[in-house]
């Protein structure tokens, strides 16, 4: 089983088109892919065909068997897991990663968590092989609130893979080209890969879908298998 | 399931020296891509927030931190 | 009607009928006015039809019919009739009717043998091909069996054995060899045994081409020097008109010839027979123990155009910047290029005098530069980015490594290509020596430097004096200079810098001149054959190098030799003309085919005569001249980046080739001529003669199709590429791309689907560098389906650097320099050289000056109309309506 978190360093950063793109990127590959939507906003079924107004989610839900009714499948064939309206006050999204793990087929599945922007890292329960995606955008907030995402990090003992993810990268803006490139050879865990701005990531989620299907030849289309090659590399290389 | 992890994107990302390097060179030849150190000190001076951070964080010595095999 | 008219129409009146008289005058006006025959002419042949008729019914059906069958059987009798030149032509069509079998054959009828022979033909090809695969399914089993059979250990075990260490044995084994070998190629045959001794060797050799490996080359080239020494010592021994003096000298001048072109034979398969195909080594992955490395990119005259993308290319080579420092030494001494040098930040460094071209001022560079090492690159090779990572390691693998040098590639076509057309269909010349010949060298430890595109060690540079200064190519007599102080040379066959070829033929041939005249003062200042420091390997790749520019004459000579037999009848080879035919055409067949097989990749058959005979007369005098005294003559610069603007032919440089295949022409009508005049003793070895002479027809002719000077339309090159991209569009899609081609403002590519963008939309296209990605502002300048043209805007400094660095510099950027050729195949070349011939015949005609224009226009009139009194065998079928 193989879990990855994305998270927005903070919010605004793109990071439910990050997750819902690269869920349908892995599964081009036939994978199997499970998203577990951590995020009170519950957008991320709008990026994979839910219906605007379905609102129960895992979290009005007491226990993980009835949330399991919530699971829905895309027609790429991604499962899925809306958050819901929060209703039940007992649900923790601490507890739906733990019984993830025992839904039958979790082996060799891949499980995204799209993360709210406002819990930190460390407050989620992650095992060595566990991959966290910290999505950044380049500006000079992201430098100062990575550096301070490092310093946390360090302090606390990191133990996971944990990587920062630029999204939105616009290489006509001479900040952003020269922030890349002072993190690419100065910023420790700085993922080797950006995603680059595309109109199609956007437009897409008007059409409830996502830019991988909705336009096959574009940029966005190509970062998406670059990021989630680079994720099976990764993850080939926890197992060995 | 290793198709993907061998597969490279091919926009963009594609090195030309992954080129030459699978012509000539083979999976153990060391191409290092060198820094442009003298660019990015300019843009630390350019921008005094970056400034600020950069100098803040030599004073406190920091480690960097790296994951199991980064690249 | 007019008073003559009326006189005679009263007067016939009374001889005959109103009728008649009519159809007289009918008649008449007919002939005069619509068949143009003269006047007596249309007023008698009235009157002859009126005879006829008087025996012969000639109603309208039947003159119809005659006329049809008049028409059919001299089809080429032109309007109107009664003209000399178509009396000749009824009498000359009568007597062939006549003599000659005229089948009247439909059309149907003669595609239906048409087809039955080409089936005859192709029925036959069918059981050759089928013989042939035979056979080399045959070799290739045979030879397979001898390397895996188990038997084969015994073989392996006796070839490890440590016998061979024995010094004694190995020189006792080597003599013996050596003593075979001498038996072999001296033994007189007869002609029966020659001629089976031959066929088998070529039967050998013929099944050998399509069995990959080495041994299996070095059999075919074993079995080419075995061939090669008989026919030459075969040559010396039995051939030779002692009684002739005039056959004797010019005979002995072939010979010379011939041992010239069996030396540079043996010395090249020596040379090319085991390339060694040198990879590159991995630096440290500390950069802090890189070398410093200085770049040279001398400069004289050439535009700063020209020399702007290689400076900047230099800049962005992967090296660390304090460790790299970039000079243009400008011999010109120009503002703008100081100007540019402060712009983007290199060095730029003059001296007082121009002393010594390059070479002085490379030197003068030297005293005040301190790197440890030197990378030269001449004003237009455009570094690639991995230049200098995929070259330093050798230095720092072995300290006694003093050069690397690298491929002279070309983005533009040489004048060959241009004026031929054939850019990347067929290798250019230079692709012979970078691809193979200094491959083979670097075997030997004999590469030598080339100028441009390579690294130098400093230390070992002074330590000979700086770069040589006594002759015109300094590059190799430093090579040279350093070999002999000990040190080694290194060659890596991975293009990583690309330039722009001469622009026309004469500057090309005058770059080539000054190579041969630097060649020959080398060997007569510091030959290589003597004197210390080299090893007897080196001498010989030396050698080779060196004769190869003295070439001049015994190409001229091979190109005249048949016409002594023709115009002299100077027996220049004395033997019958079986003994020839079995001696020169196996030989000439087994070298071919086994040149094929070395080179076959870098250079096509029979290309390499046309290049040697573009050359041969301009090499001739400078070498000359050199090798007798070596400090005469002028060192003239090879111009580079100039434009030629119109089509033309460039009569000055093509005089040579020209009158030497007048020369040739006029042989062999003569030979015609005496094949059907002259004594038939002698038939067999004037067709030999004259099929030697109408290849060099062919041969020149492609010659002269060089100096067709074809127009340069760009001022900037277009180079093909194939790497991905991006374009971003206004309304913020992207579109993945391909770069086609590009260009140093522009760039061409491809789309995967149809896009629907328009000329003069504003586009941003995105192009990496390694894991940088850079943004350029572009419009649309042409568009079709599928394919894209942009050009840049707004092109500052920093954006120039980035494009520059995103196309010219890429690390694959010319890695393709070989990969469009395929293998020789050598009668699908000489078809090549062949139709090019034929163009230059065509352009000669085409570009003659107007002096000779109506001197042509008449000889071409007359010959068509003494083709057109010839009888024509009638084609249509017969129908009688």
């Amino acid at each position: 089983m193989k879990k990855i978190f994305v998270k927005g360093i903070k919010g605004g950063t793109g990071t439910t088109s990050v997750v819902a793109n690269l869920a349908c990127a892995l599964r081009k590959s036939h994978e199997t892919v499970y998203v577990i939507d951590l995020d009170p906003k519950s957008d991320i079924g709008l990026h994979l065909g839910l219906a605007w107004d379905h609102l129960l989610g895992w979290s009005d839900y007491a226990d993980f068997a009835s949330a399991s009714e919530q699971f829905h499948q895309d027609n790429d064939g991604v499962t899925f897991l809306p958050y819901g309206s929060g209703s039940n006050t007992k649900s923790s999204f601490k507890d739906i990663i733990n019984h993830c793990q025992q839904l039958h087929d979790s082996d060799d599945a891949w499980f995204l968590f799209d993360c709210p922007a406002h819990i930190n890292a460390l407050e989620y329960p992650l095992d060595p092989e566990d991959i966290f995606l910290e999505v950044i955008n380049c500006d000079a907030i992201c430098h100062s609130l990575m550096y301070k995402q490092l310093n946390f990090l360090k302090q606390s003992g990191s133990s996971w893979q944990h990587y920062f993810l630029t999204n939105r990268f616009n290489s006509a803006s001479e900040l952003e080209s020269d922030l890349l490139q002072l993190w690419q050879s100065e910023l420790p865990l700085f993922a080797p890969l950006y995603i680059n701005k595309d109109e199609a990531i956007m437009e897409a989620t008007a059409f409830r879908n996502v830019a991988i299907n909705c336009a096959p030849y574009s940029v966005a289309n190509d970062d998406f298998e670059t990021l989630a090659g680079w994720l099976v590399s990764r993850a080939n290389n926890n197992e060995s | 399931m290793n198709d993907l992890a061998l597969k490279k994107s091919t926009v963009l990302t594609k090195n030309d020296i992954d080129n030459l390097l699978r012509q000539f060179g083979g999976k153990n030849q060391g191409y290092i891509e060198i820094v442009d150190v003298e660019k990015n000190r300019q843009t630390i001076d350019k921008y005094p927030l970056i400034k600020d951070i950069a100098l803040s964080i030599k004073d406190t010595q920091q480690d960097k931190l790296f994951n199991k095999s980064t690249y | 009607m007019k008073l003559p008219e009326r006189i005679i129409k009263t007067c016939l009146g009374f001889l005959f009928t109103k009728k008649i008289t009519r159809f007289v005058f009918f008649k008449f006006h007919g002939y005069f006015n619509q068949h143009k025959i003269s006047l007596l002419g249309a007023f008698i042949l009235p009157f002859l039809v009126l005879f006829l008729s008087l025996f012969i019914k000639l109603d309208k059906n039947r003159k119809n019919l005659i006329k049809q069958k008049l028409k059919y059987f001299y089809p080429h009798v032109t309007r109107p009739v009664v003209t000399p030149s178509n009396c000749v032509r009824i009498v000359l069509q009568s007597i062939y009717l006549a003599l000659f079998n005229t089948t009247t054959t439909s059309q149907a009828q003669i595609s239906y043998e048409q087809r039955k022979t080409w089936r005859k033909i192709k029925h036959s090809l069918r059981i050759l091909r089928l013989v042939d695969k035979k056979l080399v399914r045959a070799f290739k089993r045979l030879w397979l069996f001898a390397k895996t059979n188990p038997s084969a250990e015994s073989y392996q075990r006796i070839s490890k054995a440590e016998i061979w260490n024995n010094r004694i044995l190995k020189i006792a084994f080597f003599t013996i060899l050596i003593f075979a070998v001498a038996v072999f190629v001296t033994v007189p045959f007869s002609i029966e045994a020659q001629a089976v001794f031959i066929s088998l060797l070529l039967i050998v050799a013929y099944s050998l081409r399509r069995v990959e490996g080495q041994m299996a080359t070095i059999t075919m080239i074993t079995l080419a020097v075995t061939t090669s020494t008989r026919y030459l010592w075969w040559r010396y021994t039995d051939t030779l008109n002692w009684d002739d003096p005039v056959a004797l000298a010019l005979g002995i001048g072939l010979l010379l010839a011939e041992s010239y072109a069996w030396l540079v034979l043996i010395l090249g398969f020596f040379q090319t027979i085991n390339p060694l195909k040198r990879k590159p080594l991995p630096l440290n992955e500390d950069t802090s123990t890189w070398p410093t490395v200085d770049i040279y990119i001398p400069t004289y005259n050439e535009p700063l155009s020209v020399v702007k993308p290689t400076t900047i290319a230099a800049q962005s080579i992967d090296w660390p910047a304090d460790k790299l420092n970039i000079y243009i030494l400008d011999d010109g001494k120009r503002p703008e290029f100081a100007e540019f040098a402060r712009q983007i930040g290199v060095g730029y460094l003059t001296r007082s005098d121009n002393n010594h071209a390059k070479a002085g001022n490379m030197n003068q560079a030297m005293k005040v530069t301190q790197g440890e090492y030197i990378a030269i690159f001449d004003c237009d090779h455009i570094p690639a980015r991995s230049f200098l990572q995929m070259t330093m390691g050798q230095f720092l693998n072995d300290s006694k490594v003093c050069l690397v040098q690298t491929p002279h590639h070309f983005f533009s076509a040489d004048p060959f290509e241009r004026n031929l057309k054939n850019h990347r269909k067929i290798p250019n010349e230079n692709m012979l020596f970078y691809g193979l010949i200094q491959d083979g060298n670097d075997m030997w430890d004999a590469t030598f430097f080339c100028g441009s595109c390579a690294v130098l060690r400093r230390s070992a540079l002074e330590e000979i004096g700086g770069f040589a200064v006594e002759t015109v190519t300094e590059d190799a007599h430093t090579a040279l200079r350093m070999q002999r102080a000990g040190y080694k040379t290194t060659y890596i066959n991975i293009p990583q810098a690309a330039g722009l070829a001469t622009d026309s033929l004469s500057a090309h041939v005058g770059q080539r001149i000054r190579w041969a005249r630097g060649m020959a003062q080398i060997f007569r200042l510091d030959n290589p054959l003597f004197g210390k420091g080299l090893n007897i390997a080196q001498r010989l790749c030396y050698l080779n190098a060196m004769l190869h520019f003295l070439s001049g004459i015994p190409r001229i000579v091979f190109l005249t030799a048949p016409l002594a037999l023709i115009y002299f009848n100077a027996q220049i080879i004395y033997a019958p003309f079986v003994a020839i035919f079995l001696y020169i055409v196996p030989t000439l067949l087994q070298v071919k085919i086994t040149n094929s097989r070395i080179q076959g990749k870098y250079r096509y058959s029979f290309w390499g005569e046309v290049y040697e005979s573009v050359l041969a007369w301009y090499i001739l005098k400078p070498t000359t001249v050199a090798l007798i005294n070596p400090n005469k003559g002028k060192f003239n610069v090879t111009e580079k980046g100039g434009l030629n603007d119109t089509d033309h032919y460039d009569w000055t440089i093509s005089r040579p080739y020209i009158i030497l295949l007048l020369i040739n022409v006029i042989g062999m009508t003569y030979g015609v001529f005496r094949l059907f005049f002259g004594d038939t003793s002698q038939i067999g070895v004037l067709i030999i003669s004259m099929l030697w002479a109408s290849y060099n027809v062919i041969i020149l002719g492609a010659a002269v199709a060089v100096a067709a000077e074809a127009k340069q339309v760009r001022s900037s090159h277009r180079i093909k590429a194939n790497f991905p991209a991006a374009i971003r569009l206004a309304n913020g899609h992207t579109i993945k791309v391909k770069i086609t081609d590009y260009s140093d403002n522009g760039v061409g590519l491809e789309t995967e689907h149809s896009h629907l963008c328009r000329v003069n939309d504003k586009v941003e296209l995105l192009m990496s560098r390694g894991f940088k990605q850079y943004s350029f502002a572009t419009y649309i300048c042409n568009t079709r389906d599928k394919q894209l043209g942009l050009t840049l805007r707004d092109l500052d400094l920093e954006k120039q650097k980035a494009f520059i660095q995103c196309t010219f510099s890429r690390a694959d950027a010319w890695l393709d320099w070989q990969e469009n050729f395929k293998h020789d195949k050598p009668s699908y070349s000489f078809s090549n050289v062949f139709y090019t011939s034929l163009r230059g015949f065509k352009n000669l005609i085409f570009h003659a000056p107007n002096e000779l224009r109506p001197v042509i226009v008449f000889v071409s009139q007359v010959l068509y109309f003494v083709a057109s009194l010839l009888p024509k065998k009638p084609t249509k079928a017969f129908k009688p309506s």
